[in-house]
């Protein structure tokens, strides 16, 4: 679908041209976040109030790290009870979406994952191991998280308020898995933990 | 009482304890789960109301520039002074100690700076695990986090002192086992707990900047010993001292090895004196003014030796140009080592020619024993000399080496090869 000057259903103001790229998006001049539903808008809720905290990721200003690259397109806040984190949405030197988890320094990057398997909540306790894709990790962290606000762009449809439980697995190699179940459904990610003093931002010491 | 973690810049910037009721700053994130007293030790549960879980009374505060509170650039990123641990370990029969402040920095995260014996190191938890699984024995490659590293040694950590915000529940006493590899100026770390090991990448700090940086004046004991990632940096003198030595001692052995290799000059006469009693004379031209020439005796003296006066006239002016007395030894034998010789048949005699003409040398001795043996004279002009080049190419290469001397005693007072205690 080529980009024909989409406006918010909301409030009419323009959307951005990189929403052909996106499922959902959060209008800049109201409070809505808009969802793109067989090249239909419409709208998904409010998208919440983002406080401004010190972080290395900023939206539309590009991340490197090693020899990777990072354009941070989308903002979501989740709430865990005793903290929250950030996990931005961006966009790769190749073109290809990343989700960026920042938790106070604790930053990992992770691509959606496809599993084999059945998986129940039931199941994935700390420290169980678990087979995915025929590679073992073993559940280390298990919380709840809701969502707080958002900003900016996303492949998937969030809303603000919703929970979702979520685990992180953990394999060789540092390698990181993270599962998320919402709505009856898991989904998800794969990647590796980040080392923020390796970070080249202009925002690295921010 | 409120710290809540709320994202929302409201987060209250200090709380009660608990226990005694004395403020306490609260200055770390959300994910730092202990807040210990530092007046009464009471060690609370930030995630769960400030709960009370343990008290330890009458701690010292173990030494060290830095204090809760304070703020200062280390490694390129602003960080805060959120909590101190004091930590001890024997290693091979000593006991060590040295203090770890919890760092805090809103985009980084929770890292270390560590006060150890004068020296400053930072390190932080890093997910690269050792690439290779082969064994930990004393200076063994360990390959981790794109570095080569040694090991160094391996101790179990106690900790003696608790203060401030952690980002997990410590218990006075706790023990880890440690193993520490290092790349200077770069260490990597196996810590294993009870329940969980983790990873730490360190990087040895300049400890005048570091102190800098948090505004804090060094009035604090010199490190006299070597820390174990700290990097050997020579001052610039001596660097440009070794580069300097370097270039001439080459420069020194090539002009030396073609003075030795031309230096010999030419020959100007060649006799034999059969019997310098009576006083026999030479007569020669030097043509090589201001260029240093040589007479060179040669004696047959065997477990014995000879004396020689000798006289040398520019015969143009008739002047007496230089006068030369010198001796000839020469012994040999067997001992239970073998063949041994002692001394030479030949003596050199160094003189530079005022001026060019006939020159006439006269050789004279009053020892009966030497009259009787006939002599060898040979002059020579336009002599080099190699020895003083090769004297200043062994000089020149002393200041080369000096640097790398200074770098293997360093590493050997690192590793504690150089024979002395560091305690």
């Amino acid at each position: 679908m080529g980009f024909d000057g989409m406006n918010c259903p909301n409030c009419g103001a323009e959307l951005p041209e990189t929403l052909t790229h996106a499922k959902m998006v959060a209008c800049r001049y109201c409070e809505s976040t808009v969802v793109l539903e067989d090249d239909a808008l419409r709208t998904a809720g409010e998208k919440g109030v983002m406080a401004e905290e010190p972080s290395l990721f900023v939206l539309g200003r590009e991340i490197r790290y090693r020899r990777e690259s990072w354009m941070p397109v989308g903002q979501a806040r989740f709430s865990y009870g005793t903290g929250w984190w950030d996990e931005f949405w961006a966009i790769d030197g190749g073109g290809d979406g990343v989700w960026v988890s920042v938790d106070e320094g604790e930053i990992a990057v992770e691509r959606p994952y496809g599993i084999d398997v059945s998986l129940s909540p039931e199941r994935l306790v700390r420290g169980r191991s678990v087979v995915l894709n025929g590679e073992t990790f073993t559940v280390t962290e298990f919380g709840t998280a809701t969502c707080m606000a958002l900003r900016g762009e996303f492949p998937e449809e969030l809303h603000v308020g919703q929970a979702y439980q979520y685990w992180h697995l953990s394999g060789s190699m540092g390698r990181l898995v993270t599962l998320e179940y919402s709505d009856g459904e898991f989904a998800a990610s794969e990647g590796a933990w980040v080392d923020p003093y390796l970070i080249r931002s202009e925002n690295a010491n921010a | 009482m409120t710290d809540g973690f709320a994202p929302s810049g409201a987060r209250l910037a200090a709380i009660n304890c608990t226990s005694c009721g004395s403020p306490l700053p609260a200055l770390a994130g959300h994910r730092s789960k202990t807040l210990i007293c530092s007046y009464c030790g009471a060690v609370m549960d930030r995630h769960d109301g400030y709960r009370l879980l343990a008290r330890y009374r009458d701690m010292d505060r173990p030494d060290g520039p830095f204090r809760i509170g304070m703020n200062g650039e280390v490694m390129g990123v602003e960080q805060t002074i959120v909590g101190i641990v004091g930590v001890d370990a024997v290693i091979e029969g000593y006991r060590y100690d040295w203090t770890n402040y919890q760092l805090y920095s809103p985009t980084h995260g929770y890292s270390w700076l560590t006060w150890a014996d004068g020296h400053i190191t930072h390190s932080r938890k890093t997910r690269d695990m050792p690439e290779s699984s082969g064994s930990f024995a004393y200076k063994a490659p360990i390959a981790a986090a794109g570095r080569a590293f040694q090991m160094f040694e391996q101790y179990a950590a106690r900790i003696t002192y608790l203060e401030g915000e952690l980002t997990w529940v410590p218990s006075l006493g706790d023990q880890t086992q440690v193993i520490e590899t290092i790349d200077p100026p770069h260490g990597y770390s196996i810590v294993m707990g009870d329940n969980e090991t983790e990873f730490e990448f360190g990087t040895y700090l300049d400890r005048a900047e570091t102190l800098a940086a948090f505004g804090i004046e060094d009035s604090f004991p010199r490190a006299y010993t070597v820390h174990a990632i700290q990097p050997f940096l020579p001052g610039s003198l001596h660097m440009a001292l070794s580069k300097v030595g370097s270039i001439f001692a080459i420069v020194a052995l090539v002009i030396g090895l073609a003075f030795l290799a031309i230096g010999n000059g030419q020959k100007i006469t060649e006799t034999v004196i059969v019997d310098t009693d009576a006083g026999g004379s030479v007569m020669f031209p030097l043509n090589r003014p201001s260029r240093l020439a040589e007479v060179r005796l040669t004696a047959n003296v065997v477990n014995s030796w000879s004396w020689y006066d000798m006289e040398l006239v520019h015969e143009d002016s008739d002047e007496t140009v230089a006068e030369f007395d010198g001796g000839l030894e020469y012994y040999e034998g067997y001992d239970s080592d073998g063949r041994w010789t002692e001394g030479s048949q030949t003596a050199t005699f160094r003189f530079k020619p005022p001026a060019a003409g006939a020159y006439r040398l006269t050789i004279t001795t009053g020892d009966p024993q030497s009259a009787r043996l006939p002599v060898k004279v040979e002059v020579r002009e336009n002599v080099m000399l190699s020895r003083y080049l090769f004297g200043l190419a062994i000089f020149f290469t002393l200041c080369w080496l000096s640097l790398w001397l200074r770098s293997r005693a360093f590493e050997a007072k690192r590793w504690g090869d150089d024979g002395e205690d560091d305690d």
